[in-house]
């Protein structure tokens, strides 16, 4: 849609013939053809810079770059209207059937995965208790984690009344264990650390104890087939995003597990009422489309996907490769995403530029042009095309041209 | 297609870099891709139903104006950075109407979550990173006993603790050092007898914020900005309900510095209380659009549109014996007509047998819950066709003929 208003409203004049043709090849075959083409550019109106994305599915980058197939089935869902209860066990039942798993629900994002799946491990089937959150008195609410594993979002393990117990050996797990235990938490994040106590040890002791145990594994996609693996590893909840790796919507995640935890889950969740996650909506269109976004990501390979972002990177090296001192290396990350990445370095002698200056300078470029900050890629130039679209290559090469010849 | 040397050519050919715009239609168009969209729904087997109720958040919400799809079309394709969008989106819904500021929430949930979060921490990062634990911080709400109502729950989810009086005179009693925030539910005025001013007054006497949930109260959309004027200094409404706007989206509008505070408390801030409250930028930018759009339509025409369901309905169900129909049209409740149906005794069916009938048949008919209508069949046409008003009337009929047969 907005690709056509774009391209008829801006840029009639100067692209070639063959582009216009193939625009209307374009013309979307779906509900979306009842309205009007909007003159609007909302953006230009807000007074917004735009930008190029060239460091990957962050959230306050407005995460992931949605399929075809998923922006497809959002809008076919936006103008239908059924009831949620009926979609949301219609698609959690048919994730569960592609992932393996017992049961899946749809959640607003990976952190409310979080936080209705401690609610649901604290309360169990307890109505009374569900509606007392985030009081807890009288309810379970000790949630073990791994001292290495307390990271940024291990905040949403509160959210419902969780109490953090930190745990350094598998000593200090069976020592934590009292009859206020809730659940064992376990961070997996897409560089392995060095565990001390490893993920199958862990799920070991939780078993034995009976205890459930919830894995964060919200950031261990691409590619969508990792959630097929992270279920067959039986912990009793784990957890994705859908909107970074999964390319499904921005404000959707999943929660997958044990038929009854999720069933609890559900409870602590919207629309009902008197949850502690009434908040957290999700809508019609975020439950099909993350539906969808997964179901396409298991069927299209990761070779076709790294086929795509190598050549986004050949078109950036094209623009910039005859630059004097400039050195260019795609770059497979040794993480379970294996993403790629554009690395990218210049002789300093010829070019006279730090690499935070190189950063910055891109982003205060027309357009503005965002790359992976430097603490997330060991101090390194990293670019990332997974949220990068087909041309916008040729666009980041010729900024990057133009910065460093700046500076040359 | 072109070789990619022509295109780095003709690119390199122009003076400036291209900005963005061409880049998403050439994008596009340099590698079509023709979807078939599938029938989704029916390939997982939910079925469409009719509703005659309202837009509820259970049912869907409401149709979104087509403004507001395609807005949201286009902050699907076009990215923007999330701060940037939410604060340029609440900018310019505060202009709009008339609200020192706001912000878009993921419902009128989350904009009561993260306005009482804000009246406990009032922008203390050390108390906003401790929620949902409030010892030791202001974590009072009062609130008046008959405006206790089902989404009160929310206030309690950040960690507050409701405390009830029964009248305004009681209210100056119940303040203390730990009265965080004063309640007020705008849409009870049939059961309540509370002078708006006076509760105002008394919450800026002493200098406790007063929230208003409206959530419900619009349309008519000219009521938001009366309900702004009467000086609360936080009011929520729901965006997928009478804005028609995004389902999972809401509004927070009010003073600057409480808006900020409540902020603060939300998505993308990656260890606020309400991180899991995503919103997405289709919904900042939709839920923007919805309010242009309601403020410029012409709710006389729907108003009317809906008064001609009901009128139908209410005639083709006046004619069956032993039927009494009333048609109400609520003064402070989103501006309504509904028709309200009762029997006489030779059927032997009561309302709630007959609700449910109606949910269980083919296709199932939703109507307004029992509990929110005094136990009686409620029925409006905020949703409804009037092919769609035809099939309920007909329905209906058929239940009470069989009851009629079977008692």
């Amino acid at each position: 849609m907005n690709f056509r208003r774009t391209l008829l409203k801006s840029f009639a004049g100067i692209l070639p013939i063959t582009l216009m043709a193939k625009s209307k090849l374009n013309a979307s075959p779906n509900v979306m053809e009842n309205i009007q083409l909007s003159k609007r550019d909302y953006y230009k109106e807000l007074n917004i810079t735009p930008f190029i994305n060239a460091a990957g599915a962050y959230s306050v980058f407005g995460g992931a770059r949605m399929r075809e197939e998923t922006i497809n089935a959002m809008r076919y869902a936006a103008t239908r209207k059924v009831k949620i209860n009926t979609l949301h066990d219609a698609v959690g039942e048919k994730i569960a059937k592609l992932t393996g798993a017992q049961a899946a629900m749809v959640t607003s994002g990976a952190t409310a995965s979080i936080v209705l799946g401690t609610a649901a491990c604290m309360t169990g089937a307890d109505e009374k208790k569900m509606q007392q959150l985030p009081d807890t008195t009288n309810i379970k609410n000790e949630i073990i984690i791994q001292k290495k594993h307390r990271y940024t979002y291990d905040k949403a393990l509160t959210i419902a009344g969780g109490k953090l117990i930190e745990v350094e050996s598998e000593a200090d797990i069976y020592k934590a264990i009292n009859k206020n235990t809730a659940m064992m938490f376990f961070l997996k994040p897409p560089t392995q650390i060095d565990d001390i106590i490893s993920a199958k040890r862990y799920l070991e002791i939780a078993n034995q104890m009976k205890i459930p145990c919830f894995c964060d594994a919200a950031t261990t996609t691409p590619p969508a087939s990792n959630v097929i693996a992270g279920v067959k590893e039986n912990f009793d909840l784990i957890c994705y995003s859908g909107g970074k790796g999964l390319r499904g919507p921005y404000s959707a995640g999943l929660l997958l597990g044990k038929t009854d935890l999720i069933s609890y889950a559900r409870k602590h969740s919207a629309p009902n009422d008197l949850s502690i996650g009434r908040g957290m909506k999700v809508s019609t269109e975020e439950y099909l489309g993350m539906l969808v976004a997964l179901e396409t990501g298991l069927t299209i390979s990761e070779q076709e996907d790294n086929n795509y972002k190598r050549i986004r990177f050949q078109n950036i090296i094209r623009q910039i490769s005859d630059i004097n001192g400039v050195k260019t290396k795609i770059y497979r990350s040794e993480s379970i995403t294996n993403e790629l990445y554009l690395d990218l370095d210049w002789d300093t002698n010829s070019i006279k530029l730090s690499k935070q200056s190189f950063i910055e300078a891109l982003r205060e470029s027309t357009p503005s042009v965002e790359v992976r900050l430097l603490r997330f890629s060991q101090g390194r130039i990293h670019l990332s095309a997974t949220v990068m679209n087909e041309g916008e290559d040729i666009v980041v090469g010729q900024v990057i041209r133009q910065v460093l010849e700046q500076y040359s | 297609m072109l070789k990619n040397t022509s295109r780095r050519n003709f690119l390199r050919g122009l003076s400036v870099i291209s900005p963005l715009s061409y880049l998403s239609a050439n994008a596009a168009s340099i590698n079509p891709k023709i979807i078939k969209t599938p029938d989704y729904f029916k390939a997982l087997g939910v079925e469409s139903f009719i509703n005659a109720v309202g837009p509820y958040s259970s049912l869907g919400g409401a149709k979104m104006w087509p403004e507001v799809i395609e807005a949201m079309d286009y902050a699907i394709t076009n990215k923007a950075k999330m701060n940037d969008l939410h604060n340029a989106t609440g900018k310019r819904i505060a202009e709009m109407l008339g609200a020192e500021a706001a912000i878009v929430t993921s419902g009128a949930t989350g904009a009561i979550i993260q306005g009482t979060a804000g009246c406990m921490t009032m922008g203390d990062s050390i108390k906003n990173e401790r929620l949902p634990d409030t010892t030791g911080m202001k974590n009072e709400v009062i609130i008046l006993k008959n405006q206790r109502y089902l989404y009160d729950r929310s206030i309690r989810a950040p960690g507050a603790i409701l405390v009830e009086v029964n009248n305004l005179e009681e209210l100056p009693n119940a303040i203390n050092k730990k009265t965080a925030m004063l309640f007020y539910l705008l849409n009870r005025p049939d059961i309540e007898n509370i002078d708006i001013e006076t509760y105002i007054k008394i919450a800026k006497q002493y200098k406790i914020p007063i929230m208003c949930d409206a959530a419900t109260t619009v349309p008519p959309i000219k009521r938001m900005a009366a309900t702004i004027k009467y000086g609360f200094d936080l009011v929520c409404y729901s965006g997928g309900k009478g804005l028609r706007g995004p389902y999972s989206a809401g509004l927070l509008l009010g003073r600057k510095d409480l808006v900020e505070y409540a902020k603060q408390h939300g998505s993308p801030n990656h260890r606020a209380y309400g991180r899991s409250m995503k919103v997405a930028p289709e919904e900042y930018l939709g839920m923007m659009i919805a309010v242009e759009t309601s403020l410029k339509y012409n709710e006389k025409a729907e108003f009317n549109r809906q008064r001609k369901a009901v009128k139908f309905m209410q005639a083709q169900l006046a004619i069956i014996p032993g039927i009494t129909i009333t048609i109400n049209q609520p003064e402070f409740e989103a501006s309504e007509p509904y028709i309200e149906i009762q029997w006489d005794k030779r059927y032997q069916i009561t309302p709630k047998e007959l609700k449910e009938k109606l949910r269980h048949g083919t296709p199932s008919i939703e109507i307004r819950a029992l509990f929110l209508s005094q136990g009686n069949i409620h029925l409006t046409a905020v949703m409804l066709t009037m092919s769609e008003a035809q099939i309920v009337v007909q329905r209906i009929n058929t239940i009470l003929q069989k009851s009629l047969i079977e008692s």
